[in-house]
């Protein structure tokens, strides 16, 4: 995928380890994308005030103000960006409640330089309806469109594929405006089900 | 003791012998005394009527004649009749003479009779007087003469018989003393033998049946008694010593040991009283019995006032009805009980108590509190869970790092820089791998993970666990073999957390497996209930020392080398394989291999 044409994207990059930051930066400046790193979402929260981001690249666990937190301000400003939930410790709980609030993306650390390419990479590219049904799915879903996601998984998603059940379930709760919570979820899919939000269990 | 039987003996013999002899001697003398009284007493009633017979022959031969009245005078008859029957009438009185009869005043007046009789009769043959007046005078003296010598004979037949009667009274006074004296000696003889009887009795039986007695007592655990000693000499008397001496030693073992079951017993009861961890004695219905003060302490802060706490109570409720002991040992086994608002964790061993093999009489509750350990093993699993958040932060970034450097996009590395950052990239891959392991046994402690059970057939994941592995297999040269059975009944299984134990059992197969080995899946149904999955490597196997340990966490077995992790891995299958109420062991293979298996429920 690296091999697409890359258009330059704003990524913002919220996490408060130094090491990874700068391994984030350089792995998404090496695709050319102009890349801002901040160590926290207060900061993230200023730098959004400023300037608008494509991607935003935003860890759980923070001092101060965590990933969640960060999500809910956003919405309470109403700033909107794509944002994809980076972190070691996703839980159900986190995870609906990131739902919830508009973010449909997850990757789950330890991450490769390529793991995070690739989100970026299907954030920033229109999806190919035949060949990736679930990324156009939740495509669908980033732009407010459930009923939309839940007919494409309905109609090109293979129904004995766990992760397409689970997004059909995601879709039609939000297609309903219902609140998504881990009772709804976790009898149909037991308590993990972080790997089948993760888009690609990296390793 | 022979003796005395032969003395008590000889006594009856002497008084039998002594009562006949004497019998004898007065039988012998009365009837020598009989019969000498009786032969003179027929002699002397003989010579009597012979007597009084010659007399009468004398007077009927001669006085005829003389009394005829007329003339001539009679002639007198020739004296020889008169002679022979004198001579006759001498012997019988001769007869008559007894030493006895010398004094007697009839025979004398007898013989003076006779001697007139005789002297009349000779007047008469000397000169027959032709006068009839003193023919006359003459013939009355014979005729009171014959008178007095019939009346004198008379009198003394009388005074024989009188006398015979006498004697004959006498003879039976004396017959009558024999008997008595016979009597008597019987009577003494009984007395005798009843004192022999006594003295026997006294001596030898008693002692024996005193023995018998005391014996049996000891035999009921009396041996608090002790025989009276005796001077005499025989056997019983030796053997009371004896016996005296063998009861002293029980008495003293018995007092060793009643001593030391007195200690034992106050120690029991001292320990149980002492013992810091509540105890219930319950019946077989499970009511309590009897409790420790340390259970009486926890039932007053807990408010109770008879009955177990209540998921106590179910619990032995349920071990009592299946007759099955309960004995957890994980601390999340413990039962949770608030005591002055403090939680405190019990881990409740319920347990048969059996005097007797498999017979329960009654149960014992024992509550060992695990509070501290459960609060250490709390720490523990939040320490891990911490700790390794922690580290795999900052590990996540190191590897984000490492990767881009790799990748050479950023620029290029010298061979140094990139063998250092390879190696740095492969002990960051394993650090990560490692925590992995650790988080995840620390949920798995906090029961956080619930199992997904779903039913599933094996083969897939088995193939996908084999397909994971070929390419390191083949990097050993190493074979993996899978051939799935037909029709091996589905399981109910967490997929996600199963494929984790087959993982771990085959890539902990290739490690230990030889270049250019076997290794082999295989799976069959065990009993009703279970599946049994194995992975059967030719490695060295486990030494034996280590075969209990080796599902034990952070337990590395003798020899294995630090590389290969830290000993998370057979812990966590364990903890996985026994959550989905299955087994795990370790087993020799038919040919020697080195053989782990799991069991699974059967959906």
């Amino acid at each position: 995928m690296t091999d697409a044409i890359t258009q330059p994207a704003r990524v913002l990059v919220v996490d408060d380890e130094p090491t990874l930051r700068l391994g984030f930066t350089y792995a998404l400046k090496t695709e050319n994308h102009d890349v801002t790193s901040v160590p926290g979402g207060r900061e993230a929260l200023e730098q959004l005030k400023s300037a608008k981001f494509d991607v935003m690249i935003l860890d759980l666990r923070m001092p101060d103000l965590d990933g969640i937190e960060t999500l809910e301000m956003m919405k309470k400003k109403e700033v909107e960006t794509n944002v994809i939930l980076c972190s070691a410790h996703i839980n159900t709980e986190a995870a609906c409640r990131a739902l919830e609030l508009g973010c449909y993306d997850f990757l789950s650390k330890p991450v490769r330089p390529e793991d995070l390419r690739n989100s970026v990479q299907r954030l920033l590219h229109a999806c190919d309806d035949d060949e990736h049904p679930l990324d156009c799915a939740i495509e669908m879903l980033r732009s407010h469109s459930p009923q939309e996601a839940l007919n494409i998984l309905r109609n090109q998603c293979a129904a004995d594929n766990p992760r397409c059940e689970f997004w059909k379930e995601v879709s039609s709760i939000i297609a309903r405006g219902e609140p998504i919570s881990p009772d709804r979820l976790s009898p149909k899919f037991g308590s993990e089900i972080v790997p089948l939000l993760v888009h690609q269990e990296s390793l | 003791m022979k003796q005395k039987i032969l003395f008590g003996i000889a006594v009856f013999l002497l008084l039998l012998c002594g009562t006949g002899l004497v019998a004898i001697i007065l039988l012998n003398h009365l009837s020598k005394n009989f019969t000498s009284a009786n032969s003179q007493f027929m002699k002397e009633v003989t010579a009597l009527q012979t007597l009084r017979f010659d007399t009468s022959t004398i007077n009927v031969f001669y006085l005829p004649e003389m009394i005829k009245e007329g003339t001539p005078p009679p002639e007198v008859r020739s004296p020889d009749q008169f002679e022979s029957g004198l001579a006759s009438m001498k012997q019988s009185l001769g007869m008559m003479t007894h030493p006895n009869h010398a004094a007697d005043r009839h025979f004398e007046r007898l013989r003076t009779a006779i001697e007139g009789y005789e002297a009349s009769y000779r007047k008469i043959f000397a000169d027959f007087p032709e006068d009839p007046a003193r023919k006359s005078l003459l013939l009355d003296e014979i005729s009171d003469y014959t008178q007095q010598i019939t009346d004198l004979s008379q009198g003394l037949l009388s005074t024989r018989e009188a006398n015979i009667r006498d004697y004959n009274a006498e003879l039976s006074t004396s017959a009558t003393r024999s008997s008595w004296l016979v009597g008597a000696l019987m009577l003494f003889g009984l007395f005798a033998s009843a004192q022999v009887y006594a003295y026997a009795k006294r001596s030898m039986v008693d002692p024996i049946l005193d023995l018998t007695d005391s014996v049996r007592q000891i035999q009921h655990g009396n041996f608090e008694l002790s025989l009276p000693v005796r001077r005499t000499k025989d056997e019983v008397a030796g053997l009371i010593p004896a016996f005296n001496e063998m009861a002293a030693e029980l008495r003293l073992m018995r007092r060793a040991t009643d001593e030391k079951l007195m200690r034992v017993d106050l120690l029991n009861r001292a320990i149980l009283a002492s013992f810091p961890h509540p105890i219930f004695l319950l019946d077989e219905a499970g009511n309590p019995l009897k409790m420790n003060p340390e259970a009486e302490k926890l039932m007053e802060d807990l408010s109770l006032l008879h009955g177990l706490p209540r998921r106590l109570e179910e619990l032995t409720k349920i071990a009592i009805a299946n007759e099955e002991e309960f004995l957890p040992e994980r601390l999340d086994e413990a039962v949770l009980l608030r005591r002055d608002d403090k939680e405190y964790f019990y881990l409740p061993r319920i347990f048969k108590l059996s005097t007797l093999e498999d017979q329960a009489e009654g149960w014992v509750v024992l509550l060992t509190d695990v509070s501290r350990l459960r609060f250490f093993d709390d720490m523990k699993s939040n320490l891990i869970a911490t700790v390794s958040h922690e580290i795999k932060t900052p590990l996540t970034g190191i590897r984000m790092v490492l990767h881009l450097m790799l990748e050479k996009r950023i620029g290029e590395l010298n061979d140094t820089q990139e063998e250092m950052l390879s190696s740095a990239h492969l002990d960051c891959e394993r650090l990560l791998e490692t925590l992995r392991n650790l988080m995840q046994m620390s949920r798995l402690d906090s029961g956080a993970d619930s199992l997904n059970l779903e039913e599933m057939e094996m083969s897939n994941l088995i193939n996908g666990a084999i397909s994971l592995f070929e390419q390191s297999a083949l990097e050993k040269g190493i074979t993996l073999e899978y051939k799935p059975a037909p029709d091996t009944p589905k399981v109910l299984a967490d997929e996600i957390r199963i494929r984790e134990v087959l993982n771990n059992l085959i890539s902990n197969a290739i490690k230990h497996s030889p270049e250019n080995s076997l290794i082999k899946v295989i799976e069959k149904p065990v009993g009703a209930d279970f599946i049994r999955f194995a992975v059967l490597d030719q490695g060295s196997g486990v030494p034996e020392e280590a075969k209990g340990k080796i599902f034990d966490r952070f337990y590395r077995a003798p020899g294995q080398s630090s590389i290969e992790g830290i000993g998370l891995g057979l812990s966590i299958a364990r903890e996985i394989v026994t959550a989905h109420n299955g087994r795990i062991g370790l087993k020799n293979g038919p040919n020697g291999e080195t053989k782990f298996y799991f069991d699974l429920p059967r959906a």
